[in-house]
């Protein structure tokens, strides 16, 4: 009896301890391969809608569709996302994703970006690696927008005031064109957020082969 | 648990009892591939990025 038990509840823990496994190869690599594909969709659809006229509308990027391309040189050539509208679960299952409420790409304010830091493929998983100066590199239909970076910081999950026109200082009219990037801190933790901010320095026309991307 | 599984599967011939096994295996690791762990994911949370008003 006892031993039936105690074999019935190994095989449990054993049963257990195969399924831990593979949670954690579905979370490093089963959403990465979700993610890989969706922005490949993205990419496709973005680089088409760049590539006719531009139309005259006043509607917004509808949540869930690229916004523009986010490109880091200091993480290599390979390294380029499409940055979706939005910043649900869903939005952020398919790439970094922009805060709608803030500034677009290149605007006057805070252009702020939120990404997974250790799964979905991760692109920001190497963010914390960033340091005063190293460009980031935000691509729209006509112009490629050069972001530096001038900190980094580690804040609770409830400060959303980094997102601020002016980061930190609700209410101040912003003068400057800032970019924000949001991530988990530490890896594999939702305790903290790691935060990079950025100022524009430079604006260029956006060409296919890019003069700036490694 | 296994064994108690292995007996009560509806074929006698072991490379059709093994292949049923074998069917039975897949269907559990798809279950838990597409809906069970996409849904665990997001109760665990571990890579929240965003920020929130009121979050721990």
């Amino acid at each position: 009896m006892i031993r039936g038990l105690i074999k019935g509840l190994g095989e449990l823990f054993l049963t257990f301890g195969v399924a831990v496994i593979l949670f954690a190869c579905y979370t490093l690599w089963g959403t990465g391969q979700y993610t890989r594909g969706a922005q490949d969709d993205l990419h496709r659809e973005l680089t088409e809608a760049w590539a006719e006229p531009p139309k005259v509308t006043t509607e917004k990027v509808r949540l869930g569709d690229g916004v523009a391309m986010i490109r880091i040189p200091k993480f290599g050539k390979k390294y380029r996302f499409v940055i979706v509208e939005g910043v649900s679960v869903a939005d952020l299952r398919r790439g970094p994703g922009h805060y709608p409420e803030t500034a677009p790409p290149g605007g006057l304010g805070n252009f702020v970006v939120s990404g997974h830091r250790t799964t979905y493929s991760a692109p920001f998983n190497r963010v914390g690696e960033l340091r005063k100066g190293d460009e980031i590199l935000i691509d729209t239909r006509d112009t490629q927008y050069v972001y530096e970076v001038t900190s980094l910081k580690i804040v609770t999950p409830d400060r959303v005031d980094v997102a601020e026109p002016v980061p930190m200082k609700p209410g101040r009219k912003p003068r400057e064109r800032l970019i924000t990037l949001t991530t988990c801190h530490p890896k594999y933790s939702a305790a903290q957020r790691l935060i990079v901010f950025g100022k524009l320095a430079e604006k260029l026309p956006r060409v296919v082969e890019q003069r700036k991307d490694a | 648990m296994y064994l108690w599984i292995w007996r009560r599967l509806p074929v006698r011939h072991p490379a059709a009892k093994a292949a049923v096994a074998l069917g039975l295996v897949l269907v559990a690791v798809a279950a838990l591939w597409f809906w069970v762990f996409p849904w665990l994911e997001t109760q665990l949370a571990f890579d929240k990025s965003t920020l929130h008003e009121g979050a721990p």
